[in-house]
């Protein structure tokens, strides 16, 4: 019987103990002073392990809610793309600490409980896109035109109330080239369309940043390479036969210096030094380009594929006649000392298109999803750039560059999940899509970056306020973020070993893929992850 | 055009008759992409039609039409023919549409034939020891002889070869066929298709460079006010 007393004792106890209530007064008063000091001891370090939860708790709020904050898309579309805004249920610190262990058991076999009944529901984790609010009008099926036509006059009805006092009217006259011969090509259309006798009417102009024709055997040199230059209505212009210039900064040469984890250059930086050195304002500026090259690698057997857009360097497109010596100038005063940031008097905005397009148009090798799952976004960057233009009321005589584009380097394979998630196919043939010249090509669609540089002025301040005002209440975004805008550059390899050395040792890492033929290690490996300040200063 | 921000001009540089530039194609280019597109086709094409050719041609060429004896049956009479022109012949077989490969295999190997010829000579060979085996829709080759001028007569009959399962198969009569000249199609056809499938890529390889060109500038000028929407 003895035996049985002290096995239910013990059973009370513990289950005392697990109610939080601990032992009573009466067994307290009855311990031993040793016994008394190793409780005491316990109780302290179950208040410190408490405390210690508490606080890693709040780091996790706290890191989350930053992220949060710091994500370029909020709303659906950013719950979408990031996941959840919320953390799901958590305790307060005071509801854990006043929680006996068998009530946190419980709860925590209840969370337990409803992630296993998530699971069933969403075995695979992927979020589906919410069913578009705009169902089609009628009975009839709509097609893809009359619903894009749809769920544009919604938006821009949305805009409405932010728009500039005055109208900003934008046209994209989109121009087909040939890869080998697009800059002469671009330059001959400025001409003749009279826009470069005009470039106070040129907002700028950027090459298209897709991939045509991926996949045909044609070679980059004869692929399709599209460009758009945007700009005010100009009819009436005269064409002129003199080209206007386009001179070219080279990423990979080392412009400026830079140290490990100063700010990276931003090519229109650059750009816009030679600008301002060459006298050259926006009302004569025709636009700061982007240089992309768009190649193929990979793809036999066991390898991975790319196709990775790249930024070369950057062009200045002027009026011919302006700006001579300045770029001899320039290079025999490398490295140059430039500041971070767009100089005094202009503004730089860039945009993280890359974020929208997750969300409206996430598979580059298909056009962009029609019926769009969050309508309220924009369709296309040059939607975005319409936005942006309108609203902060930018004229053209200000600018000097507009553009989509990217930063850095990028596969821009399409990706397609099927069977429920259960396959992704990396593909570079979907959809044919028609071009500017009219055929219809497969394509697959690139862009992360809209890029706006203008001479500012007190009413594009306030029209940036309205800007914000604007993504803030109707994209339910903050574009501006993560866009990796002058992110810092990054240290060197072996940084601390004598050039000839590193270059020794990158040389036998080659040698050793080559080797080993190691199928992980990309061609995007190898490139120079900044432009015009790279290699860093020591 | 998908996307309603942008309006199309086309390859306005060059293709407009006011564009300052125009499209310097690349006549040698094209030309050298022409010759390598064409003898391409040819040499692709002439493997082709030789390869129909030579499977239409068992039958309506054939010197001789016999029966391979089954397995275990008695012998069948001998196909009998006369050679003009010494000559190699080749027998081939009809397996009457059989679709496993295996089974289809396996028939032609346990096919034995002999020959023999005016002469007195004989020559007996077997389908399972072929330097080389063609099979062409429902016909496959036994073997191949040289025969002399003069009558000559040819038997064949099944021998046991390859499963248990395929037994049946052997036991079956079918027919055979006595055609001159070696099977398949010549070495220079090979030769052709090997070279065309090259040629026609690099053919359209140089024709899309030819296409592509350079851009030279338009040699006769005009003058007049035109908008980039009419371009």
């Amino acid at each position: 019987m003895g035996f049985l007393k002290n096995l239910q004792a013990t059973k009370d106890a513990m289950t005392a103990g697990l109610r939080g209530e601990g032992p009573s007064e009466e067994a307290l008063a009855s311990l031993t002073p040793e016994q008394r000091a190793k409780y005491d001891e316990q109780m302290a370090r179950v208040a410190g392990a408490q405390a210690q939860a508490a606080d890693a708790q709040a780091g996790v709020v706290a890191a989350h809610a930053d992220s949060v904050a710091r994500r370029p898309l909020r709303g659906p579309a950013g719950e979408f793309v990031f996941g959840s805004e919320t953390l799901g249920v958590m305790l307060s610190e005071e509801q854990i600490a006043s929680m006996s262990s068998a009530e946190l058991m419980a709860w925590q076999t209840q969370q337990s409980k409803d992630q296993f009944k998530d699971l069933l529901k969403n075995p695979f984790g992927g979020k589906k896109a919410p069913a578009a609010p705009m169902a089609p009008v009628g009975s009839a099926p709509v097609d893809r035109g009359q619903q894009i036509a749809v769920e544009r006059s919604a938006r821009d009805a949305a805009r409405e109330p932010y728009l500039a006092a005055y109208p900003v009217p934008v046209v994209f006259s989109r121009l087909a080239t040939r890869s080998k011969t697009q800059i002469e090509e671009v330059t001959a259309y400025l001409a003749s369309s009279g826009l470069a006798t005009r470039p106070d009417l040129v907002y700028g102009l950027y090459r298209v940043p897709d991939q045509i024709s991926p996949g045909s055997l044609r070679g980059d040199r004869g692929r399709v390479v599209e460009w758009d230059i945007v700009h005010a209505p100009s009819t009436g212009l005269s064409p002129t036969t003199a080209a206007p210039s386009a001179v070219f900064f080279d990423g990979e040469e080392r412009w400026v210096a830079r140290r490990t984890g100063e700010p990276s250059v931003a090519d229109e930086e650059l750009v816009l030094a030679y600008l301002t050195a060459a006298g050259i304002g926006p009302d004569q500026c025709l636009g700061i380009a982007r240089s992309l090259a768009i190649r193929s690698e990979g793809g036999g057997e066991g390898e991975t594929s790319y196709t990775f857009s790249r930024v070369t360097g950057a062009h200045a497109f002027h009026p011919a006649g302006m700006g001579a010596g300045v770029v001899d100038q320039m290079k025999r005063s490398r490295p140059l000392d430039l500041p971070s940031g767009a100089p005094t008097g202009i503004h730089m905005a860039a945009l993280n298109w890359r974020a929208i397009a997750r969300a409206v148009h996430p598979m580059s090798h298909r056009a962009y999803t029609i019926p769009s799952p969050f309508p309220y976004l924009p369709s296309s960057p040059q939607e975005l750039i319409r936005m942006y233009l309108e609203i902060v009321g930018v004229r053209p005589n200000d600018a000097y560059s507009t553009a989509v584009t990217e930063d850095g380097v990028r596969n821009i394979l399409g990706r397609e999940v099927k069977a429920g998630g259960l396959v992704t196919v990396t593909t570079n043939s979907g959809d044919s899509q028609p071009c500017a010249d009219g055929e219809s090509r497969k394509r697959l669609t690139g862009g992360s970056l809209v890029v706006l540089v203008y001479r500012d002025r007190e009413e594009y301040a306030a029209g940036r306020d309205r800007w914000a005002a604007y993504q803030r209440d109707v994209l339910q975004s903050s574009l501006e973020s993560q866009t990796g805008w002058n992110r810092p550059v990054e240290a060197l390899d072996y940084a601390r070993l004598p050039g000839g050395l590193r270059s020794l040792i990158k040389a036998a890492e080659k040698v050793a893929d080559f080797v080993d033929m190691d199928s992980s290690s990309s061609p995007i490996d190898d490139l120079a992850p900044h432009r015009y300040c790279w290699p860093p200063e020591k | 055009m998908t996307n309603p921000d942008v309006s199309p001009v086309g390859f306005a540089a060059t293709d407009h008759p006011r564009a300052p530039l125009e499209r310097d194609r690349g006549v040698l280019w094209l030309m050298l992409g022409a010759v390598l597109v064409l003898g391409g086709i040819f040499g692709v094409a002439s493997f082709v039609w030789q390869m129909i050719d030579g499977s239409s041609g068992v039958t309506d060429d054939a010197a001789a039409q016999g029966r391979i004896a089954g397995l275990f049956a008695t012998q069948t009479p001998p196909a009998t023919f006369y050679v003009e022109v010494a000559g190699p012949y080749t027998v081939w077989l009809d397996d009457g549409g059989v679709l496993d490969s295996g089974t289809r295999d396996n028939i032609v190997a346990a096919a034995n034939c002999e020959a023999t010829f005016a002469d007195g000579t004989t020559k007996t060979f077997r389908g399972a020891i072929q330097g080389s085996s063609v099979q062409i829709g429902n016909m496959a080759t036994v073997g191949t002889f040289d025969a002399p001028v003069g009558a000559a007569e040819v038997e064949c009959h099944s021998e046991r070869f390859g499963r248990r399962s395929d037994r049946d198969q052997l036991e079956k009569e079918r027919t055979f066929y006595v055609t001159p000249g070696s099977p398949g199609v010549g070495w220079l056809s090979w030769v052709g298709m090997f070279a065309g499938i090259p040629a026609l890529i690099l053919g359209f390889m140089a024709l899309a460079r030819g296409w592509t060109g350079g851009v030279r500038t338009r040699k006769r000028r005009t003058r007049g006010s035109v908008a980039p929407h009419e371009m």
